[in-house]
């Protein structure tokens, strides 16, 4: 009985939208990285990050190679408009068709009611690579809450992995909108 | 530089950057009802010693902040940002205050500066109140200093190093009323020891200066009795051995008043299902009561009274630990408290700074869906008076005092020097960021059962009198169950 109620409550659920999928397959080059407040080159966003990020390009049938922090973090050395930077992108994206640019800064916000209050600025973008100056982008800034002081700006881009997901695939679904006849 | 100094140069910079404002807002809040049938006030239990599930009532805080001049990579500018945070425990309709603004106080502000004078340091001035980390079962800070301190401070951090170091003045945060300066010096010291050992210390130390003259000073009454003054008899005492001498009443004398909280804390985690644990400490000399008003003959009298209250201690160690146990479904959290309070002036009655309590409470918390999910949590706690019985078993107690004898003239409170209370909470969680006992907003749909050995071990207003004329009769009841819909987030 408790499992038909179980059953029955998880198929009564709202399900989500499926993402908005190209007509088809363009290989798309990733740069997912993280600019610290203290300076030097911009790294990349944790592994399990990255992989949920190529997963989203994947649902919208945009099959996405990222570009390594020894690769991007050198050639993005003092580049810090994104327009630069998808200008370096475009350069350095071995053939791909479709450039995507991932960019966050963590700012620590406060000690709030017993977690510690990060900020997220993320601003998402995608250009063709043969002409990055027709990009779109999303730019938001969204909480996220740690329980320890240990935790930094590793734990705060992994907390914010899925609101990263999501950004980046209402992009997408907007991307596929615009471009499909 | 002075403090002065750099506070007055923190001031020219602000109306220049003003125009670079990037104003952000945080916050929290947690807002439910509680009905139940068996007279309670909205809460499974007295406090948070329990867990803090099921015994909190309504609350909210608003923090603002400024970002004056905003921090910028690879640029050792000077960076500035303004805070504000306002709290309190009342919100429309959830509890008797009904939301008022009287029941919240502005309880931070500061302004924050870096890239000032030194590398890595942020200087802050205005509210000081810092910590280590939280019991998030108990909603419990052990290991926190500066809670009354508006001062100023700096923070020397690198990733491996956090140094702060503060001095300021409690006067207003202990005597609200009656301010004197009290000057309080402390800091802390956090070091990460790679990335699975934390450790720290710290303390502060509360220096209230005798001023003769400021009637607002630490002073005490010579000659005071104890226990004439617990039991507020102290100008009865005084005229029954001299009859008419009113000016014989001995006048204050000026004193010094002192003080100190030292912390620790060790953490750990990152090691396998452990995520992290956290165990804080604290040892407290609680700052001496400043004065107490006693009525004679139509009068107030004023007794100054820091030599019976300065040997009030606290011990206070708490730890939680965090583990993931099926990663993404079934979260963990215990936690233990253990505290001490003893009162070195006081062997004659039962009072909230002579007792010993100690608790644990475990949650656990399964993701049925990514979303939607089971919550139980189960705590056992015992409490002991360290002076006497302090707690009623039964309604009709009196019957069970010693010898069954009423006693008009004892200091005991009830039948029994300890109260052993067990809890068990569950109900289902939506969370719609997705799995993690911590993850919120959660909105909550809970059952809550207590068993106390106390009478109705919980708030009420019940009449406790056994005489004839008590109108509402007496209810003895050992099990108190509430139903709970809450929700509780951060923003």
């Amino acid at each position: 009985m408790r499992a038909l109620l179980l059953t029955l409550l998880l198929a009564c659920g709202p399900k989500a939208a499926p993402p908005m999928a190209a007509a088809t397959a363009q290989s798309t080059a990733l740069v997912a990285l993280h600019s610290s407040p203290t300076g030097g080159s911009p790294t990349a966003l944790p592994e399990s990050v990255q992989q949920a990020l190529l997963a989203t390009l994947t649902e919208h049938n945009l099959p996405a190679t990222p570009l390594s922090a020894e690769r991007f973090g050198p050639g993005l050395q003092g580049k810090r408009l994104s327009p630069h930077r998808l200008s370096w992108l475009a350069e350095n994206a071995d053939g791909a068709k479709l450039i995507v640019l991932i960019e966050t800064e963590v700012e620590r916000y406060s000690e709030l009611s017993g977690r510690y209050r990060w900020v997220v600025h993320l601003r998402t973008s995608v250009a063709p690579a043969d002409n990055p100056s027709a990009a779109i982008s999303r730019q938001t800034d969204f909480p996220v809450f740690l329980e320890h002081h240990h935790e930094r700006e590793a734990e705060a881009l992994l907390a914010a992995a899925p609101l990263l997901r999501r950004e980046l695939s209402r992009l997408l679904d907007d991307w596929i909108a615009g471009t499909q006849p | 530089m002075t403090p002065w100094r750099f506070l007055s140069l923190l001031l020219l910079a602000l109306p220049a950057a003003a125009q670079a404002g990037d104003a952000s807002v945080g916050g929290y809040f947690r807002v439910g009802t509680r009905p139940d049938f068996q007279g309670s006030g909205g809460k499974l239990g007295y406090w948070n010693l329990y867990g803090r599930l099921l015994n909190e009532g309504p609350y909210a805080a608003l923090e603002l902040k400024l970002d004056v001049l905003d921090r910028v990579a690879d640029r050792p500018e000077p960076w500035t940002s303004l805070h504000m945070k306002v709290e309190g425990g009342s919100v429309q309709n959830a509890d008797p205050m009904g939301g008022s603004l009287s029941a919240f106080r502005l309880s931070q502000v500061y302004a924050e500066a870096g890239n000032v004078l030194l590398p890595n340091v942020t200087w802050r001035v205005g509210t000081l109140d810092t910590w280590f980390g939280d019991l998030g079962l108990y909603d419990m800070k052990p290991a926190q200093v500066f809670y009354n301190t508006i001062g100023l401070s700096g923070r020397y951090e690198t990733e491996h190093v956090d140094l702060l170091l503060g001095f300021g003045d409690s006067g207003y945060g202990l005597r609200p009323d009656r301010y004197s300066s009290i000057l309080t010096p402390g800091g802390t010291l956090r070091l990460r020891l790679g990335d699975h050992v934390e450790l720290g210390a710290g303390g502060e130390y509360r220096y209230e200066p005798a001023v003769e003259g400021n009637t607002n000073a630490p002073y005490t009454t010579p000659g005071l009795d104890y226990e004439d003054w617990i039991r507020g008899e102290v100008l009865q005492s005084f005229f029954a051995d001299h009859p008419g001498q009113i000016l014989e009443f001995p006048d204050p004398e000026p004193t010094t008043n002192t003080s100190y909280k030292a912390i620790g804390y060790l953490g750990f985690g990152g090691l396998g299902p452990l995520k992290w644990n956290n165990l804080f400490a604290s040892y407290e000399r609680s700052h001496p009561q400043a004065i107490s008003v006693e009525t004679w003959g139509g009068s107030d009298w004023t007794l100054y009274v820091p030599a019976l209250t300065d040997e009030r201690t606290v011990l206070l160690v708490g730890d939680e630990l965090q583990m993931s146990l099926l990663p993404g479904r079934l979260d963990l959290a215990l936690g233990g408290l253990f505290g001490l309070h003893a009162d070195g002036d006081n062997n004659l009655t039962p009072s909230d700074h002579d007792r010993r309590y100690q608790s644990g409470v475990l949650r656990l918390q399964a993701a049925i869906t990514p979303t939607f999910h089971w919550l139980g949590e189960t705590s056992l706690a015992k409490e002991v008076s360290t002076n006497g019985n302090a707690f009623r078993e039964h309604a009709d107690s009196i019957f069970a005092n010693t010898e069954g004898q009423p006693d008009t003239r004892g200091l005991e409170r009830g039948d029994t020097d300890t109260r052993h209370t067990w809890q068990g909470k569950t109900g289902f969680v939506i969370n719609p960021l997705g799995p993690g006992i911590y993850t919120r907003p959660s909105l909550r749909l809970l059952y809550g059962l207590q068993y106390s050995n106390q009478n109705n071990a919980f708030g009420n207003t019940f009449v406790e009198s056994v005489d004839q004329y008590n109108e509402f009769g007496n209810v003895e009841r050992h099990w108190h169950q509430v139903l709970a819909l809450e929700t509780e987030a951060w923003f």
